[in-house]
């Protein structure tokens, strides 16, 4: 249960590198493209749910830190000439520290009164993304150069496929190692009672400020994997659709659940596709069509799929 | 007489028009069990939770062990020695039972946040999931230690309250109504439970509570609060003939 992950939960992410090296020559090139989309989804929605579906903490600023990762990764190489495999990590710092700075007034706030604050925050950081031309190329948005990661070339979808696969695994064992720990209770104490949790010595605020860190550096970390496959990116890549179809990611798969949040991806992550295809008429109403299922999910399905038809397991 | 171990002195506590406390100062001796009884909304649970530091006095001294708990954090009431229980049960709902203890001693595993090595930590959390077994097989808990704390009964979530407490291995043990809706053979036991903790383990218990059966059996002294101020204080035998008392508990008029 808690403890170091255990052998038999990380050979899931074993699986997934092995799947990162072997795809890209057998899959047609819309497929790896899909595949790292997921991959990037995954990031994004693993990081919301440990805010969200841990500590019980409903922030919205998780789509501002996605932009920033996206946009800081982009501008350290092109203005700074710092090379991409240091301006990914910076760029998660950056939105990390951020993050932390936001956290700071924001923890001080519950429930419905976060949501505001944080949904405000991303909404302002969009707004600095439109307005501040000079650097992030305003509403035209900026092109990326395909980032090189010690000489080897990314930028296209199965070039950028295998190095996604390693992103996605190291995360995913950077959350089973986070919430394996008095670190995942302590979130799980704060979620169900702040109370509880603060007369058993732990540090609600603290706590809090540290899980709205690491959450926006996951968010950077998500960015930084855009601009791996994405040639192009505007303020619209980061828009309250975004976070609409994340929340439905979490909610549909199951809160504070790593396997749920997995299903949740999958399962939305592939719906704007099966409708920009097979539903074309239904395209124009994708953000309805996201409203509905997170409203259908949270009204006959709170636990997710997840939490819905495999009950908690517990490992002794 | 030797320092109390825990003592309030003129804790003063005012919401917007209401005076929940009023000058209230008590001593509680080391190894003792003290009731702190009274009508509803008299105080009580205000007391405790200024202890517990969710709310900070308008006057007034805390101090346990020669330390002021008025300067320190609400966190850090626990690493103090100081445990305690809710009224309405406060759990983690959604963690299991041996979750929820082991909530309880996050004061005493050791590194705060995760980047400990995982083989030590490993060892840490595997010792603390011993102990945790132990206390909950000690309070009749056991058999649900991977239920969910949510689908525990009534009187079950009352010990796994009190579990989550003992869990941090407290001097200082608050009792906010561990009697309230438990049927009499569960008082019985909780009776035998509260004496031996004291008595056999040295735990310091401060007890708020309506249940005078429990009170006069296990309290060795007992404090009594009205209207946020305290009326009388004594052995069982004292407070129980105090007139002021019963006037608090039955109105004026009800002297038998």
């Amino acid at each position: 249960m808690y403890g170091s992950p255990s052998w038999q939960r990380l050979a899931p992410l074993l699986i997934l590198l092995a799947l990162g090296a072997v795809l890209p020559p057998l899959l047609p090139q819309y497929f790896l493209y899909l595949g790292n989309v997921l991959m990037m989804y995954a990031v994004l929605a693993l990081g919301l749910d440990l805010l969200l579906g841990w500590a019980g903490q409903f922030a919205f600023a998780h789509i501002a830190f996605f932009g920033v990762g996206a946009y800081a990764t982009v501008l350290l190489q092109t203005r700074l000439g710092i090379p991409f495999a240091a301006a990914m990590p910076l760029a998660a710092i950056l939105a990390a520290l951020i993050g932390m700075l936001i956290a700071l007034p924001a923890t001080r706030l519950r429930a419905v009164y976060l949501a505001l604050a944080t949904f405000a925050f991303a909404e302002g950081a969009q707004w600095v993304f439109n307005a501040w031309d000079r650097v992030t190329g305003g509403a035209d948005g900026l092109r990326i150069p395909a980032p090189n990661l010690f000489g080897y070339p990314l930028g296209t979808d199965p070039r950028a496929f295998p190095v996604m696969a390693v992103v996605l695994a190291l995360v995913i064992a950077g959350t089973l190692y986070l919430t394996s720990s008095k670190f995942g209770r302590s979130l799980c104490a704060i979620r169900d009672s702040e109370h509880a949790a603060a007369a058993s010595g732990i540090d609600v605020r603290k706590t809090k400020v540290i899980v709205f860190a690491i959450s926006a550096a996951y968010a950077g970390i998500a960015g930084g994997m855009f601009t791996m496959y994405q040639s192009f990116v505007n303020p619209e890549t980061f828009g309250f659709a975004q976070i609409v179809l994340v929340l439905s990611m979490i909610v549909v798969g199951g809160l504070g659940t790593l396997p749920g949040t997995l299903i949740g991806v999958v399962l939305l992550g592939l719906l704007p596709e099966v409708m920009r295809t097979a539903m074309r008429s239904l395209l124009v109403w994708q953000e309805l069509v996201y409203g509905v299922i997170l409203i259908l999910a949270m009204m006959y399905m709170p636990r997710g799929l997840w939490g819905t038809f495999f009950r908690r397991r517990v490992r002794p | 007489m030797s320092a109390p171990l825990f003592s309030l002195k003129g804790v003063s506590v005012r919401f917007g028009g209401l005076q929940a406390l009023q000058h209230f100062s008590m001593d509680v001796a080391t190894g003792a069990i003290h009731a702190l009884i009274g009508p509803n909304g008299a105080g009580k649970s205000t007391v405790f939770n200024c202890v517990s530091r969710f709310y900070t006095p308008t006057a007034g001294e805390i101090r346990f062990d020669g330390r002021s708990l008025l300067e320190a954090p609400a966190h850090a009431i626990a690493g103090f020695g100081i445990a305690r229980t809710f009224q309405n049960i406060e759990l983690c709902r959604s963690l299991t039972v041996l979750e929820n203890v082991l909530i309880g001693m996050t004061p005493r595993i050791p590194g705060y946040f995760p980047f400990a090595p995982g083989r030590r930590r490993a060892a840490a959390e595997r010792t603390a999931v011993e102990e945790a077994e132990a206390l909950l097989a000690r309070l009749g808990l056991a058999d649900q230690r991977h239920t969910p704390a949510e689908g525990l009964d009534f009187g079950g979530q009352k010990k796994l309250d009190l579990a989550r407490a003992l869990a941090s291995k407290p001097r200082l043990l608050l009792l906010d109504e561990p009697a309230a809706g438990l049927r009499n053979r569960e008082i019985t036991t909780l009776d035998a439970l509260l004496i031996d903790l004291a008595r056999q383990q040295g735990i310091t218990i401060v007890l708020v509570e309506h249940v005078m059966q429990l009170v006069m059996a296990v309290a060795d002294r007992i404090t009594v609060l009205n209207f946020g101020r305290k009326i009388a204080e004594g052995t069982p035998a004292e407070v129980r003939g105090d007139s002021k008392v019963i006037e608090a508990y039955l109105g004026h008029g009800a002297h038998a």
